[in-house]
């Protein structure tokens, strides 16, 4: 892999200088960003795509509450690059930092929205790259740079003061469509990122580099090569058949234990008949993998869904978290419950796969707690109490033409948007759709890039008339304590905040304040265009701020035909927006 | 070249047609393209990929599309110099969004598309121009059909073709000590190589891919054809427009059955090694 120092890349390099002028923050007065704060940011910060490395998307801020979020006022806002708008935006100080599609990151005064310096990245035809890597959502913040993994698969450090670039690795394959999308994380001075190959012939994989230097120090990936470990899961296919599996979700640093927790990805094509996998559990897909961030070293590691033939991908975000663990065994939609001993405990949980189910381990140990479905699923027959996993053979199509009913679709009962988790009450915000789906393996060839050869005939699932969806979920207990429904998919990311809200956008434009205890939706705007980034709480001078990215058009759009919506749905346009509570005079 | 010339009054049936509503997509955001459909007066652009195997045809098709209609064709190469192009194969390096711009920006017409229902809305295609099937082969001499094929070797296939998906369908009908296994190779070109290596000891093979391989005569580059045991599913290609141009597709559609009914199709597939049986009837 190539490293190479700034003084080689000034030219892509931009600086705003002439807007430096206008900016109010002191981005020099910014200190250095330690491994103690990204794990306890201060109250006003919001420096990780998690806000923490853990992931909790969670601010303690309280000034924006039930009894006055129906005052929030838009303060400022500020366009983005056009494109595919995903964007997790993160603060330090008084400045924000966001990337954008096409590779362009910018520093903004977190309170007026001027602009500091902007990194705009020189790449290639944008036809000639994954387009799933246009998708930036998240960096990274670290001493004193900002990383990112670029759309054509480089990992940059850009120095936080200037923009300017410090170092850049490449991972290579960015010509063979391999790319990032959900962004890199920072663990204890290791930059780790995932990579999806999604077009690509091969698979993926995870890497760590020194943050200081760019140096690769560990490369993991999953598809198991002639001979290793797992090699006789896949079927008849040879390693030479084996394309796809990647991570390309978040990923979780949990300081307590030194572990990075990440997700790997099903296999393609989607049906196991049509890449020869038939009756294989495919060793290395769809597990979670518990890691050492200086080594790579695989400390535990559970597979959440064997034999995928429908795209299900449990690459998203799952969170570290202290807990009296107590599953009942009243949960809704409960699958199994482990031989564990309730009790407090470290757990890693949440939903990592678009089958919506709800996952439990012991952090350190990988030991299973529960699983539970959220929404409504036909793919997986059986939970055993070790968390062993036996699918629907129901569910998995066997020949071509023949339409399968499936639940939830390739668009998942969740997918990328990231939970949101409040550690006071223990509760988890879900972001979720209800979907299913006629799904028929094509007998013809497609034309272009295709990794599926589905089609799909979506169908609400029988006895439900709303698509979009949030679910509170007790970690503790697993059980549900409301679920907030409207007919309008929901696409978008969450965030909880000390003040009894969620902030989540949508497809249809709303950006909204949920109650956390009753799920109510106790304050909506309506912006130019789809709702789709991260939400993110901070403060500055000791007023707080609920900013979002939007422009869209996210994937939502499959399902809006047959969701029924009247919504208006409309994306471009990207734009950040930053609300806040009217100055008192 | 045979040609058959008749007038159409081209670029005022496309300049109304670009008055036609749009269908209602979402494929990539919107400031991201600009619509520039017919700005060109009597001139078609079509898009070709020049590093498919299918490019020197497709430039011949459309000169002699231009001459049918009396337009003047407009080649665009829509290169891709960094997603490789698979070789002897048809696919375009191109995912769906990239198709949707190209369609927007530079091409009346993409060149190359597979029939297919899974087209999405915002594309319209023509009745094809090559109807195309598949092949059984091996390089072993004394193999006549499959049945001699001993269990113990593969056979290669193209991943996600409709050969594999007959392939497979058929070793299911097999009792289960009596299958081979299948080999699902990413390009034809590995297959070939797969069959030369002897990796492999058959393959079920795209027809446009053998003969274009070996110059129009695989028996004599050594891959000897065997009876196909089962039913053939033939792969159809024609021309792809914005599914509003409505008028410019059936145009190049009443071009495309000229040159069947004149015979000037059938020459080009000939001189261009796209197969014995690839003219659509």
């Amino acid at each position: 892999m190539r490293t190479t120092l700034s003084v080689l890349l000034a030219s892509v390099a931009v600086l705003g200088l002439n807007t430096a002028v206008h900016a109010q923050a002191d981005i020099n007065a910014m200190p250095m960003v330690t491994d103690e704060i990204l794990a306890n940011p201060d109250a006003g910060d919001w420096p990780s795509y998690g806000r923490s490395v853990m992931n909790y998307r969670y601010s303690p801020l309280d000034q924006v509450n039930r009894d006055n979020v129906h005052q929030l006022t838009l303060v400022w806002a500020r366009a983005l690059e056009p494109g595919n708008l995903q964007s997790a935006p993160i603060k330090f100080g008084d400045v924000m930092f966001i990337a954008s599609p096409g590779d362009v990151v910018q520093a903004i005064d977190a309170a007026t929205g001027q602009m500091i310096w902007e990194y705009r990245r020189q790449l290639p035809d944008r036809e000639t790259l994954n387009s799933l890597g246009e998708n930036k959502r998240g960096i990274a913040l670290y001493e004193d740079m900002i990383y990112m993994v670029t759309w054509d698969n480089f990992i940059v450090a850009l120095d936080a003061k200037t923009g300017q670039v410090s170092w850049e690795s490449d991972r290579g394959g960015g010509a063979d469509l391999i790319s990032n999308t959900t962004g890199p994380i920072v663990a204890d001075g290791v930059v780790v990122a995932g990579s999806t190959c999604q077009f690509s012939e091969f698979g993926c994989y995870v890497t760590g580099h020194d943050a200081a230097t760019g140096e690769e120090l560990w490369r993991n990936s999953f598809i198991p090569k002639a001979g290793e470990e797992g090699d006789d899961t896949w079927g008849d296919s040879t390693e030479d058949q084996r394309w796809m599996t990647g991570a390309w979700g978040q990923m979780t640093y949990d300081p307590v234990t030194d572990l990075v927790f990440y997700g790997s990805t099903g296999a393609g094509p989607a049906a196991e008949f049509q890449r020869n996998t038939v009756g294989g559990t495919m060793f290395g897909s769809n597990t979670r993998f518990a890691v050492k961030p200086k080594t790579g070293e695989i400390v535990w590691r559970h597979q959440v869904l064997p034999r995928d033939n429908w795209d299900q991908e449990c690459t998203y975000e799952m969170i570290p978290a202290d807990i009296n663990s107590n599953p009942a065994s009243d949960m809704e939609g409960l699958l199994a419950i482990g031989t564990a001993e309730p009790g407090a405990k470290r757990v890693l949980t949440g939903v990592p796969c678009k089958t919506g189910v709800m996952w439990q381990f012991d952090a350190l140990t990988g030991e299973f707690i529960y699983a539970r479905d959220t929404v409504q699923e036909n793919l997986i027959e059986t939970v055993d109490e070790t968390g062993l996993v036996t699918v629907n053979e129901a569910a998995i199509p066997t020949e071509v033409d023949t339409p399968t009913f499936m639940c939830p679709t390739y668009l998942g009962g969740r997918d990328w948007p990231p939970s949101a988790y409040n550690p006071e009450t223990k509760v988890m915000f879900v972001p979720l759709n209800n979907m299913c789906a006629n799904v028929s393996v094509l007998d013809q060839e497609p034309t272009g890039l295709d990794v599926y050869n589905t089609e799909l005939a979506y169908v609400l699932p029988e006895g439900v008339t709303n698509v979009g969806r949030v679910d509170a979920i007790n970690v503790e207990t697993g059980k549900t304590l409301w679920s907030w429904t409207d007919v309008t998919p929901l696409y978008a990311p969450v965030t909880a905040t000390a003040g009894g809200l969620i902030f989540v956008g949508g497809s249809d434009r709303k950006f909204k304040a949920i109650d956390q205890d009753t799920g109510e939706v106790v304050w909506e705007t309506t912006l130019a265009s789809r709702a789709t980034g991260h939400p993110i709480s901070y403060e500055v001078n000791g007023r707080q701020f609920v900013a979002i990215p939007a422009g869209g058009p996210g994937y939502a759009s499959a399902f809006l035909p047959a969701s029924g919506t009247t919504a208006d749905v409309v994306s471009g346009s990207n734009a950040v927006y930053v609300f806040a509570l009217p100055v008192t005079k | 070249m045979k040609k058959f010339i008749r007038l159409i009054f081209l670029a005022t049936g496309l300049g109304m047609a670009a008055a036609q509503a749009q269908p209602n997509v979402d494929v990539v955001p919107r400031d991201l393209y600009t619509d520039t459909l017919r700005q060109d007066g009597n001139s078609i652009s079509f898009c070709y990929n020049p590093d498919g195997m299918m490019a020197p045809f497709e430039r011949a098709l459309a000169e002699a599309i231009g001459s049918v209609l009396l337009v003047e064709p407009q080649l665009v190469a829509m290169a891709n110099p960094r997603i490789p192009t698979n070789p002897l194969d048809y696919r375009l390096p191109y995912l769906e969004d990239a198709l949707f711009i190209l369609l927007a920006e530079k091409c009346d017409v993409i060149m190359g598309y597979v029939l297919a229902s899974s087209v999405p809305d915002w594309l319209l295609l023509t009745r094809p121009y090559l109807s195309t099937g598949n092949l059984l082969i091996t390089r072993q001499a004394g193999v006549t059909t499959l049945g001699e094929l001993p269990l113990h070797q593969r056979i290669g296939t193209r991943s996600m073709s409709v050969s594999d998906n007959r392939l497979q369908s058929y070793l299911a009908t097999l009792p289960q000590d009596q299958r081979w296994k299948r080999s699902t190779l990413y390009h034809n070109q590995r297959i070939l190589e797969q069959l030369d290596s002897g990796e492999i000891g058959a393959a079920v093979i795209w027809e446009p891919a053998l003969y274009f391989a070996t110059d129009g005569d695989p028996e004599a580059a050594g891959y000897h054809l065997l009876p196909l045991p089962f039913v053939d599913r033939r792969t159809d290609i024609g021309l792809a427009t914005r599914s509003n141009n409505t008028y410019l597709n059936s145009t190049l559609g009443d071009a495309i059955a000229e040159l069947i009914a004149d015979g000037t199709l059938a020459d080009m597939i000939d001189e261009f090694h796209l197969g014995p049986t690839s003219l659509p009837q």
